[in-house]
C-alpha cells in the first residue's frame, strides 16, 4: 500500500512537473509570469521589468487601468509602443510610452508611469506621431539621465499634408516633466544644418515633384528652420518676413501656416496679421485665426 | 527560379541561373507562320547550386531535348567547370531525329561549384520551329565515390527554352504568350461606382488549350504601410475571346503569370510584369452626397449637422480617395497619404488597408461609422463624467456632441476631461464641489484646454459643403 501510495505521489509529482513545463513555456511566449503591478520596478533583478518583460497587450491594459483610475477614459488609449528604462538614473525603472487617443493611429502622446510604493503616477506631453517611444528617448550628455526629445507640432493638421515639427528637449523628474532644451543649443544648431541641407535637396529635386507638393514641403521645412533660429535666438522674428508673404498666398495652406508663425512670435504685429487672418475670405483660415486670438487673449487674462 | 523574360530583342544569348529546386520554366519562340528565321542559337544554363547544398559527389545530369521540326542538330556540353573531377568533354551531338523530336544525353560529374552548360542548337527552318525545350533531372549519388543507389533530386522537370539572336518582334513568338493584359497597362477603378478595375486576360498558343493564370496583386503606401498581396488563381481558353477577371475594392501593382501544358509539357509564359490597377478621379459631389447619406441614415440618433461629414473629408483629403504621384515609379492616381508615407489614407484619411485605400466607398463607411459610432459615444462618456461633476449642468444638444465628436476624431484627441471641446462653468457662482453655488453650470467652449482639438474641429465645420 505504502509503496503504491510512493508510485502515486511520484506520478502526481511528475504530472504537476509536466505541466507547469508547458504551462510555463506557454505563458512565456505570450504575457510574462508577473502581473506587471507586480513587477519590482527598482533595479534588475528577476522580478524586474528588464528581466520579465510585459507583453505589449499587458502594458496597454495596465495603461488603460492607470488612465480610468485617474479620471481618465480606458477606452480611448491605445498604445503605440513602450519601453521601460530608467529615466532619471536613481535605479529605478519608469514605463514611458507612446500613446493614441484618436484610435486613427496619431500616436501623438508620450506618456511616463512612475511607480512610487504601490502608487502609479502619469505624466504626459503632447508629441506629433511618435511611433516609437525608443526613437525619442536619448542619452545627450554623461549623466546617466535619459531624455526625451518630442517632435511637437508648428503647424496646423491639414489632413494629408505635411506637418511642421520640432523637437522638444525634456528632462523627466519625479516632480514631472522640465523643458531643458536651452542647455543644449549644440543639438538645435546640428539640428538646423540638417534642416537646412534637407530643404536644399527637396529644393533642388522639386522638379521631379508637382508645383505644389514641393511648396508644401519646403514651407514645412522653411517654419521648421525658423522656430530653431527663434528658439537658439539667433533671429527673434525669423519667420516673421516670410509670414507676411504667406498671409498673402493665394494657398490656404501657406495662410494657416502664417497663423501659426505669427501665434508662436506674439508680438503686436504678428497679433495684427492674426486679426487681417480672422477676415480671411476663407472660412476655415478665419476661424483658426480667430481661435488663436481668442486662446493669447485669454492667456492674457489668466483664464 | 530560371531567368525568364527572356523574350527580347536585345538578349542574344540566354542564361538561365537556377537558384532553386525545380526549373519550370518553358520558353519557346515562333509559332507557325510567325517568321523566324534559321541559324544557330545558343543558350546557356547555369546551376549555381548543388543537388544539396553541402553534397560533392557524383552526379548525373539527364537531358531530354524536345526540339522541333528542323532542328537538325544540336549539341549540349558543359563548361565553366573548375573542378578537375568534372567531365568537360561533349556530351552528346548529332542530328535529332524530326519524328520523335526528343533526345537525351547524361553525364556523370563531380559537382562543381558552378557548372554551366550550353546547348547550341542549328535551326535550319526556323519558320516552322515551335520550342526547344528540355526535361531533365539530377541525379546524384548518395556516397561519394562509392557506387550505391543513385538518388533522383526534386529536379524532376527542367524545362527550358531558347533565346534566338534574331531581330524580330519576339513577344508573339512564345509558344504560350500574354496577349492581355500587357505591361504598363493601367486598368482603372472605373466601374462599379468607381470601385472596380476590368481586366482582360488573354493568352496565344498554337492550339487552343486550358491556361492558367495566376496573378498577384501587391500594394503598400510609400512608405510600406499597410502592405498587401493579394494571390488569384482562375483559368481561360486560349486564342479566345478575353476573359475578364474583375478587380474589386483593391489596386496597385500586378504581376501576371499564365501556365499551360503544351505537347504534354507544362509550359509558362513570360510573366508580365507590371500591370498597375490604379484610382480614378471621383466627382466631389458624388462624395458629399455619399457621405450625407451615410452620416444621416448611420444610427438612430438625430444628425444635427448633416453635411458634417463633407466637413471632415475636406480637411482630411479635400475630399479624394486619389491623388497623382508616383508610387512603383509610374506617376498616376494613386491612393491619397498622409505625409508620413501612408499611415493614413484616403477621403477620410483612415488606417489604411487595401479596401481603405481602394474602395472610396469602404473608406467612407468605415471614416463615418466611426464617427458616428465610436466618437459619438466617446463624446456622451465625457459629456455624463461632466454632468456628473457638475450638478444642474443640462446635456449637451447634438450638435455640441458632435463638436466633442470632433475632437475626438482628430489627431489632437485628448485623455483628459479638461481638453474637451466644452468644459463646465459656473457662471455668476462660486463651484463648491460639484454645486455651482449662487449660479449655474453652463457649458463653455474650452478654447485654452485644448487649442488645436478645438480648431481641428472648427474648421471642420468651416470646410463642410454647403
Amino acid at each position: 500500500m505504502i509503496r503504491l501510495r510512493i508510485v502515486f505521489f511520484f506520478l502526481a509529482l511528475i504530472l504537476a512537473q509536466s505541466w507547469q513545463n508547458t504551462y510555463g513555456a506557454c505563458d512565456t511566449t505570450s504575457e510574462s509570469m508577473v502581473p506587471l503591478e507586480q513587477l519590482d520596478w527598482v533595479g534588475d533583478g528577476v522580478n524586474s521589468p528588464s528581466k520579465s518583460p510585459p507583453s505589449k497587450n499587458e502594458v496597454e491594459m495596465f495603461l488603460k487601468e492607470q488612465m480610468e483610475s485617474k479620471g481618465k477614459l480606458g477606452l480611448m488609449t491605445s498604445l503605440c509602443s513602450f519601453q521601460f528604462i530608467d529615466m532619471n538614473n536613481d535605479g529605478v525603472h519608469e514605463l514611458v510610452v507612446s500613446v493614441d487617443y484618436s484610435d486613427r493611429h496619431f500616436c501623438n502622446a508620450v506618456v511616463v508611469v512612475s511607480k512610487n510604493d504601490n502608487h502609479f503616477n502619469i505624466e504626459e506631453l503632447s508629441a506629433w506621431h511618435v511611433d516609437d517611444i525608443t526613437d525619442v528617448i536619448a542619452n545627450l550628455d554623461n549623466s546617466g539621465h535619459k531624455y526625451l526629445i518630442i517632435p511637437q507640432d508648428l503647424s496646423n493638421y491639414e489632413g494629408a499634408h505635411c506637418v511642421a515639427t520640432w523637437p522638444r528637449i525634456y528632462q523627466w523628474t519625479k516632480d514631472g516633466f522640465a523643458e531643458v532644451g536651452y542647455n543644449f543649443p549644440s543639438f538645435y544648431k546640428k539640428h538646423l544644418e540638417i534642416l537646412k541641407k534637407r530643404r536644399r535637396q527637396l529644393e533642388m529635386t522639386s522638379a521631379s515633384l508637382s508645383r505644389s507638393a514641393s511648396t508644401e514641403d519646403v514651407s514645412c521645412l522653411l517654419m521648421e528652420e525658423d522656430k530653431i533660429a527663434r528658439f537658439l535666438k539667433i533671429s527673434p522674428n525669423a519667420g516673421f518676413t516670410k509670414a507676411i508673404d504667406w498671409m498673402m498666398s493665394n494657398n490656404p495652406l501657406l495662410r494657416s501656416k502664417a497663423i501659426r508663425v505669427f501665434e508662436d512670435i506674439g508680438d503686436q504685429e504678428s497679433l495684427y496679421n492674426l486679426s487681417v487672418l480672422a477676415g480671411d475670405s476663407d472660412p476655415s483660415i478665419a476661424i483658426s485665426a480667430k481661435n488663436t486670438l481668442e486662446v493669447k487673449r485669454l492667456n492674457k487674462l489668466g483664464k | 527560379m530560371l531567368g525568364v523574360g527572356l523574350v527580347t530583342q536585345a538578349q542574344a544569348d540566354t542564361t538561365y541561373t537556377y537558384t532553386g529546386k525545380a526549373f519550370d520554366v518553358h520558353d519557346s519562340f515562333c509559332l507557325p507562320g510567325v517568321s523566324c528565321q534559321p541559324g544557330n542559337i545558343t543558350a546557356a544554363i547555369t546551376f549555381d547550386k548543388r543537388v544539396t547544398p553541402d553534397y560533392t559527389g557524383p552526379a548525373i545530369f539527364d537531358v531530354g531535348i524536345h526540339a522541333a521540326l528542323g532542328i537538325v542538330s544540336l549539341t549540349v556540353s558543359a563548361f565553366g567547370i573548375t573542378d578537375t573531377h568534372i567531365v568537360t568533354d561533349t556530351l552528346c551531338h548529332g542530328a535529332l531525329d524530326p519524328s520523335s523530336c526528343t533526345y537525351s544525353c547524361g553525364v556523370n560529374f563531380k559537382n562543381g561549384k558552378i557548372v554551366d552548360w550550353q546547348i547550341l542548337v542549328n535551326d535550319l527552318v526556323g519558320s516552322n520551329a515551335i520550342d526547344l525545350s528540355s526535361h531533365g533531372h539530377l541525379s546524384y549519388h548518395t556516397d561519394e565515390d562509392k557506387v550505391g543507389v543513385w538518388q533522383t533530386s526534386d529536379i524532376s522537370t527542367l524545362v527550358f527554352g531558347i533565346n534566338r539572336n534574331l531581330p524580330g518582334d519576339w513577344t508573339g513568338g512564345d509558344a504560350l504568350s500574354i496577349v492581355a493584359p500587357k505591361k504598363d497597362d493601367t486598368p482603372a477603378l472605373s466601374t462599379n461606382n468607381f470601385t472596380q478595375a476590368d481586366v482582360p486576360f488573354n493568352a496565344r498558343t498554337d492550339k487552343p488549350v486550358s491556361v492558367q493564370w495566376d496573378t498577384k496583386l501587391e500594394y503598400a503606401t510609400s512608405g510600406g504601410k499597410g502592405s498587401v498581396t493579394q494571390q488569384s488563381t482562375f483559368t481561360s481558353q486560349s486564342n479566345n475571346n478575353p476573359t475578364i477577371n474583375n478587380y474589386i475594392s483593391c489596386g496597385g501593382r500586378l504581376t501576371v503569370n499564365a501556365s499551360a501544358t503544351i505537347n504534354g509539357y507544362l509550359t509558362n509564359a513570360s510573366p508580365i510584369k507590371y500591370v498597375y490597377i490604379v484610382g480614378t478621379k471621383i466627382n466631389k459631389n458624388l462624395i458629399a452626397s455619399r457621405l450625407i447619406n451615410l452620416y444621416t441614415n448611420n444610427g438612430t440618433t438625430a444628425r444635427a449637422t448633416p453635411h458634417l461629414m463633407t466637413g471632415i473629408a475636406q480637411k482630411e483629403s479635400s475630399s479624394a480617395q486619389f491623388e497623382t504621384r508616383t508610387l512603383y515609379g509610374l506617376s498616376k492616381l494613386w491612393p491619397k497619404e498622409s505625409p508620413d508615407g501612408g499611415s493614413h489614407i484616403g477621403i477620410m484619411q483612415m488606417e489604411p488597408t487595401m479596401k481603405r485605400a481602394w474602395d472610396w466607398l469602404i473608406n467612407t463607411q468605415d471614416g463615418v461609422s466611426w464617427f458616428s459610432k465610436e466618437k459619438w459615444q466617446i463624446a456622451l462618456l465625457w459629456e455624463n463624467k461632466i454632468r456628473k461633476a457638475c450638478t444642474g449642468l443640462p446635456p449637451l444638444t447634438n450638435e455640441q456632441r458632435e463638436n466633442m465628436a470632433l475632437v475626438c476624431y482628430g489627431p489632437d484627441a485628448k485623455n483628459d476631461v479638461h481638453q474637451q471641446y466644452y468644459d463646465a462653468k459656473c457662471v455668476g457662482g462660486t463651484a463648491i464641489d460639484k454645486v455651482c453655488k449662487g449660479g449655474t453650470w453652463r457649458w463653455i467652449k474650452n478654447v485654452t484646454g485644448n487649442p488645436r482639438g478645438i480648431n481641428y474641429a472648427d474648421t471642420v465645420r468651416s470646410l463642410m459643403v454647403k
